[in-house]
């Protein structure tokens, strides 16, 4: 994950359309190629946040290590 | 020979027990003390011995008495207690038993405190209806406490260890003293100057200390600063039994600063926990959607077949595109989803791509892997990828298989 794409989705963002797109497949009534496309989405929007989460982990050890 | 009476020990404490509690003046009355040597012991039973500059008494508040009030005991506060004398027979020590204790903590500043409250009320700066909701996932913290000191270490280590995306920024003040208030409501308004840091989210901090030393924080110039504050704030003033003006027009009120690090942001883990439920729901949502897609096309080719007899090779065709179909998104889901569950760290090394770059070089078939040299014949055609680009390329067999 680049950090431009980092700063251009925030957690919250990509969160939100996490859930809208669970939502939306869970509701139904959508095409084959409508629902393959939003799947693909949602993965990459869970691949980023978890993502997002995992790296700012490691920022900060780097910060604790740097400060001691 | 003089008659004598010896008692035993048992007796006379027994009988000096018996006294005190049946004498009236040493029951069911008020006391008004400082708390000292306060031990909170595991059966749930509290110690303590109350004094003043020249006496002190052992207490005891029993578990069934202090469950309501137990964590807001705290040693050295002053405290109005209610309850009788006893005797502690195994000592033959003199004890008080505590049944009720309140804050004895109402000086002159009590009487300010009151006033300033109400008038401030009036005025609709404790209104509940305008107590902001807290952002969900913070970008960025402004906390505004002193430089030194426990309290923003404490913020520091809750909120890097729950959820290190976000940004904290120390607004340093003086907490304590004749410029502790000017100080603190300069340093909340100061929140202005971080337009390009992001900031949703205050923290005005204090660790425990006296009436005296959290004073500045009723202060009208505090107060008025958290209710023009355009962000919402979290008050965390001393201890759980500290109340400041500053708490009850802040947007939210922790009872410790360590507390409030915990209710401004979530536990990583637990989102990441939520991630990957979501994830999980949305492959069921698929996988349900692919199987109902594909039990109508088994159900129409079956009936074609059935129909005309004749047409066997069209429904073979449709089968054929059925399974490599289901074949093709199954493939994906199971990819997917692993690299979901693989992202921690191992994603690089378990990516395809990564694996390429070390020399490896991937075959595929029709869009789909080729797992096993079953999966080719002579004259199929196929494509080989490596790390940086891939070639059509045609199975020609020049001898035997070579199988393991």
């Amino acid at each position: 994950m680049s950090s431009e794409q980092s700063e251009e989705f925030s957690f919250e963002n990509l969160y939100e359309e996490l859930q809208e797109i669970v939502d939306r497949l869970e509701q139904g009534g959508l095409s084959l190629s409508e629902s393959l496309e939003l799947y693909e989405n949602g993965i990459n929007m869970a691949t980023r946040c978890k993502e997002l989460l995992l790296q700012a982990e490691h920022q900060i050890d780097e910060l604790i290590k740097e400060g001691s | 020979m003089v008659e004598i009476d010896v008692f035993s020990i048992s007796d006379i404490t027994e009988r000096l027990k018996k006294s005190i509690e049946i004498d009236t003046q040493f029951s069911n009355i008020w006391l008004e003390g400082e708390i000292s040597s306060l031990t909170k012991a595991r059966s749930g039973h509290i110690y303590l011995t109350i004094k003043d500059s020249d006496s002190s008494i052992r207490c005891v508040f029993f578990k069934s008495d202090n469950f309501a009030v137990r964590d807001r005991i705290v040693d050295n506060s002053r405290v109005l207690i209610y309850g009788s004398f006893t005797l502690y027979k195994a000592r033959g020590d003199l004890q008080f038993v505590i049944s009720h204790i309140e804050s004895g903590d109402k000086g002159p500043l009590w009487a300010e405190f009151e006033r300033r409250r109400e008038s401030l009320a009036a005025e609709g700066l404790f209104d509940l209806a305008r107590k902001r909701i807290l952002p969900k996932f913070p970008k960025a913290i402004l906390v505004v406490t002193s430089p030194t000191g426990a309290v923003i270490e404490d913020i520091r280590n809750i909120v890097s260890r729950r959820w290190p995306l976000t940004k904290l920024i120390l607004e340093p003040t003086v907490v304590q003293g004749a410029d502790a208030a000017q100080n603190i409501a300069s340093a909340i308004r100061n929140v202005s100057n971080y337009d390009g840091d992001q900031i949703d989210l205050v923290i005005v901090a204090r660790g425990g200390g006296s009436v005296e030393d959290l004073w500045a924080f009723n202060e009208e110039i505090v107060v008025r600063s958290i209710y023009s504050c355009p962000i919402p704030v979290i008050s965390a003033i001393g201890h759980e039994t500290d109340f400041t003006l500053a708490d009850l027009v802040a947007d939210h009120r922790a009872p410790t600063p360590s507390a409030a690090a915990e209710m401004a942001v979530p536990d990583r883990f637990e989102v990441l926990q939520q991630i990957e439920s979501i994830v999980l729901r949305q492959n069921t949502s698929m996988k349900m959607l692919l199987s109902s897609l594909l039990d109508r096309v088994a159900h129409f080719s079956s009936r074609i077949q059935l129909k005309r007899p004749g047409i066997e090779l069209l429904q073979a065709g449709v089968q054929a595109i059925t399974d490599q179909m289901s074949h093709a998104i199954r493939l994906k889901l199971v990819e997917q989803s692993r690299l979901i569950f693989y992202s921690e760290g191992k994603l690089d090394s378990l990516s395809p791509s990564a694996t390429l770059i070390r020399g490896y070089a991937l075959v595929s078939k029709q869009d789909a892997a080729v797992r096993s040299y079953k999966d080719v014949t002579d004259a199929d055609d196929v494509l080989i990828h490596w790390h940086d680009g891939s070639l059509k390329a045609r199975i020609e067999l020049t001898g035997g298989s070579d199988v393991e």
